[in-house]
């Protein structure tokens, strides 16, 4: 039974993180209308800055996190206005969503490139606060780790609300979210709310990357942003309707991805854990297209 | 612009048609439309029977036959994508299949040539079609992310069926390549012994060849007609009497096939399969290849598939010269050359996408009405001179 | 142009379809002759692209609908077409990427034999059907008089020349009922002259029974045999032109806000 209760907070944690990467890319879909992956890259690149400032140059924990929040939040507003701007301009209609993804995935080859050309193939360690350090409770034994990601992610998520129900700027991308036309017909800025958007996105983004990273043993490697893609299935299980359905999609992936690792017999082979999100995925679209708890608005896209 | 038409029925008694008609219809239905086509096509046909066998260089005939294997993925892509306007990911999937059922039949059960590229190309067919029920309920990115869904399910499947694959070390490939009185695989014309790569090669040109005409032919005809036009508006292709389940499974089920040859010829090429190298960014691989040569074209995608192909051999000869490259050996800042094709793919997409989202056909095609232009206007110049 | 007498073509009987509470349609019955050119009248909202939505096989009503003796109900609409039911779409169902030619092939979809493997190899049964599909779509092109835009990409064509496209993508399916719906939207005066012109012209060439949706009133009254007349998914009138001119419902529908009537 501990061992269950293990297994499930730390499916817990990790579906938290994919929940805020589903969070972020949804973000951004729902205030600009295209599906843009290169948080991605975000979650790649945000744990290897921390690493950079805190390890390399020695700067507490939580400066290094800020450096990078800032950093990434720059470069992703940038990133957006000179690439994928113009590039939805041009192809257009139909054309510029598949557009704009596939140009994301090229950046986002470019830069697990790019991360192991400035720090190397071997996997890093963030010398994080948690540590191995461990809280028991009872006969069950549970990471630091995992609890503060929790915690964490909750915390976000209050923001978040908080940011979308009873803040000016919330309303305004709420009603981005559900017909831009119509916003902008009503003297809402699109760049703003998207400006926003963005930030929020990175935000969300850089701390599933840094946590994602903290993974016992040296989690920082080059092939995070692929444990990022691992966040779909979660946003199509969730339906993408809202931040609570992300959320919960990923926590129920994350759930489903541990469990099945730590109770599959060794005959299912390697990799069963993270197979079964995907299938479960496809299970789910078979039976109920819109997710979980969509409104299947994801389907516009 | 009044014409007075003849009050006759014109179902079962046609007037005397114009000539134009007939002329036109001719000009429509041509499968080539110009000189330079026709040229080009008979060009193609003598260059994979020829160049295979005076060709030496191993670097050559390893780009070539990659170009044209990998060109045959691409035409899927492009049939699945460019034409049909499916988003996919998905290819490498299909592709992996094709190379595994490769190696089950024609190397571990010995069946001839023309039956493992078969079996490659219906496996690969049907499990394209068993998609078709997920991708009708999808669009957009949802579809997408069900066909990322393929490759990963496809890796899982692949990595722990190790009698099938070999697991994480792969499993050699070892086909027959004979086909009738020719054996590609050890091919002795005129006396002399040609290599195998020699042979691999020419078998990929034709077939690549074959798979292009193919691809041609279903596009011109009333399906791909459908297929196109769905594009532009599904519910009118729909009320005009087209079934979209059967519209999709086609498009499906030759982007399947397509791929599974790819596979199947892959494991030809190299003579050893590794579930490895099926993954996302091969998919991503064979989109690059189809926007670089042109999507929506006959050709498009194989001229991609050589270009995409000859990158990394380009980078690995010239690593020295280029600059931000280092030597695995090195220390320091530097892209490894096997990872800067990865950038560099990522690079011709968005310049491609952005600049010429036409393609190099595309591309060659302005050219050429460019061309024309001056030279018709040269040509009248010089006629009111003279 | 005399309706001919035998069973009627189509038969619509007791149609009723509801969308989200509101009734869009209900009881509506009616019958239309071979050869005829029947018309149907509504102010909007009436119901009238709903009936043809129905008809075609968009939507699954209650009550039945038969196609020369072929009930309809339930069908999809691709397995409708092959009976040979063609319609026109208000908003145009144009492929724009594709020339008028290439529209007017995938318009004789249904009437092209093939099979996959003849595609394939493009010999025999392939060859030869799209040989006569391309003869029929050009001598439609030349009886709507579109033959300056054959090879033309059908996304750049003036407004009033698609009207006239997407006519003919229905004629080159050479159906036994074609359905208009609004074919004169948006066109003036001219344009609308011009377009009824070949709308009659391909009747009398081809013999097709026509049914067509317009709000242009009088030009419906001009052209049909018989029409019908919707209000609120409801028949308040059939019969020939002068009945329906001197129908009180259907001059209260159209003119109910003069009368300070129910509007």
């Amino acid at each position: 039974m501990s061992d269950f209760i293990q297994l499930l907070v730390s499916g817990v944690a990790l579906g938290c993180l994919y929940g805020l990467v589903a969070l972020s890319f949804v973000i951004v879909l729902r205030a600009t209308g295209v599906f843009n992956i290169l948080q991605g890259g975000v979650v790649l690149f945000a744990p290897y800055l921390v690493y950079a400032f805190h390890v390399q140059k020695g700067l507490p924990f939580v400066v290094a996190l800020l450096i990078a929040i800032v950093i990434c939040m720059a470069a992703a507003l940038l990133i957006d206005r000179a690439v994928f701007r113009p590039i939805a301009r041009r192809a257009g209609g139909h054309g510029q969503f598949f557009a704009v993804l596939m140009v994301a995935m090229g950046l986002l080859t470019a830069s697990e490139a790019v991360v192991i050309a400035i720090w190397g193939s071997q996997p890093l360690s963030m010398d994080d606060p948690w540590g191995l350090a461990k809280v028991s409770v009872g006969s069950v034994s549970l990471t630091d780790r995992d609890l503060s990601v929790i915690g964490i992610t909750l915390v976000l998520l209050a923001a978040f609300w908080y940011l979308l129900q009873r803040t000016t700027i919330g309303v305004a991308m709420r009603a981005v979210a559900s017909d831009q036309e119509a916003a902008r017909v009503q003297g809402i800025n699109p760049a703003v709310v998207s400006g926003v958007a963005w930030v929020c996105a990175t935000v969300a983004a850089v701390l599933a990357g840094v946590m994602l990273g903290t993974e016992v043993g040296g989690g920082i490697n080059s092939t995070i942003d692929q444990v990022s893609f691992l966040a779909l299935p979660a946003l199509i299980i969730g339906g993408g309707g809202s931040v609570f359905g992300c959320v919960a999609g990923g926590v129920l992936l994350g759930i489903l991805q541990t469990l099945a690792a730590g109770y599959a017999p060794s005959s299912f082979g390697a990799g069963f854990g993270e197979f079964v999100p995907w299938v479960a995925m496809i299970l789910l679209l078979v039976v109920r297209p819109s997710g979980l708890f969509g409104s299947g608005e994801l389907r516009r896209a | 612009m009044d014409t007075t038409v003849a009050p006759v029925d014109m179902v079962s008694n046609p007037p005397a048609k114009k000539p134009d008609h007939d002329r036109m219809i001719r000009q429509e239905m041509r499968l080539t439309r110009s000189w330079w086509s026709r040229i080009a096509i008979l060009a193609y046909v003598v260059a994979a029977l020829v160049i295979p066998l005076e060709l030496t260089d191993s670097l050559w005939l390893s780009l070539l036959t990659s170009g044209a294997v990998y060109g045959m993925g691409a035409l899927g892509i492009n049939v699945l994508n460019g034409y049909a306007g499916h988003a996919s990911l998905g290819q490498a999937f299909f592709v992996s299949a094709g190379a595994f059922v490769a190696v089950q039949t024609g190397d571990k059960w010995g069946w001839p040539l023309p039956l493992w590229l078969l079996a490659a190309a219906v496996v690969g067919g049907a499990l394209g079609a068993l998609v078709v029920p997920l991708a009708m309920r999808l669009r957009g990115i949802y579809e997408i992310i069900l066909t990322l869904g393929l490759v990963y399910i496809g890796t899982y499947i692949f990595t722990n069926w190790t009698s099938l694959t070999g697991g994480s070390t792969g499993v050699p490939a070892q086909m027959k390549l004979s086909l009738g009185f020719i054996d590609f695989g050890h091919m002795i014309i005129g006396g002399e012994l040609y290599t195998y790569e020699q042979g691999v090669l020419m078998l990929s040109m034709l077939l690549v060849g074959l798979c292009v005409l193919i691809v041609c032919n279903v596009m011109r005809s009333r399906t791909g007609r459908a297929i196109v036009a769905s594009r532009d508006g599904a519910l009118a292709v729909e009320i005009l009497g087209a079934s979209p389940t059967r519209t999709k499974l086609a498009t499906y089920v030759m982007s399947g096939a397509l791929a599974g040859l790819c596979g199947a010829m892959l494991a030809a090429q190299l003579q050893y399969v590794n579930e490895d190298q099926f993954n996302l960014q091969l998919s991503v691989q064979f989109i690059v290849m189809m926007i670089v040569g042109g999507a929506a074209t006959a050709w498009g995608p194989v001229i991609g598939a050589l270009i995409v192909s000859a990158l990394p051999l380009y980078i690995t000869t010239y690593a020295s010269d280029i600059p931000f490259v280092k030597q695995p050996t090195d220390s320091g800042f530097g892209i490894m050359p096997g990872q800067l094709s990865l950038v560099v793919y990522g690079l011709l997409l968005a310049v491609f996408l952005v600049l010429q989202p036409s393609g190099l056909v595309g591309l060659a095609k302005s050219v050429s009405a460019l061309v024309g232009r001056v030279v018709r206007r040269s040509r009248s110049a010089a006629a009111s001179e003279g | 142009m005399t309706a001919s007498t035998g069973t009627p073509l189509l038969e619509v009987s007791e149609v009723g379809i509801d969308f989200g509470g509101v009734r869009a349609l209900s009881d509506v019955s009616f019958t239309v002759d071979r050869g005829e050119f029947f018309g149907i009248l509504g102010p909007n909202g009436a119901g009238k692209s709903t009936l043809f939505n129905v008809i075609t096989g968009l939507f699954r009503p209650t009550g039945s609908i038969k196609l020369d003796g072929v009930e309809l109900v339930g069908r999809k609409p691709w397995h409708i077409a092959k009976f040979g039911l063609a319609r026109t779409l208000q908003n145009l169902g144009l492929f724009d990427s594709l020339d008028v030619v290439d529209n007017l092939l995938v318009g004789r979809h249904v009437r092209i034999r093939s099979n996959g493997f003849s595609d394939i190899v493009r010999f025999g049964i392939t060859h030869n059907e799209e040989k006569k599909a391309r003869r029929r779509v050009h001598e439609i092109i030349d009886l709507l008089d579109l033959g300056d835009y054959r090879h033309t990409d059908v996304g750049s064509l003036p407004y009033g020349v698609r009207k006239r496209v997407e006519l003919g993508k229905a004629l080159a399916q050479d159906p036994i009922l074609l359905m208009l719906d609004e074919p004169v939207a948006g066109m003036n005066r001219e344009e609308t002259e011009r377009l009824v012109h070949y709308i009659t012209t391909a009747q009398e060439e081809l013999g097709l029974t026509i049914v067509m949706i317009e709000h242009d009133v009088s030009m419906v009254l001009e052209l049909a045999d018989r029409t019908l007349a919707l209000d609120f998914g409801r028949v308040i009138g059939m019969g020939d032109s002068d009945e329906i001119r001197q129908n009180q419902a259907v001059i209260e529908a159209y003119l109910g806000v003069q009368e300070g009537g129910a509007a």
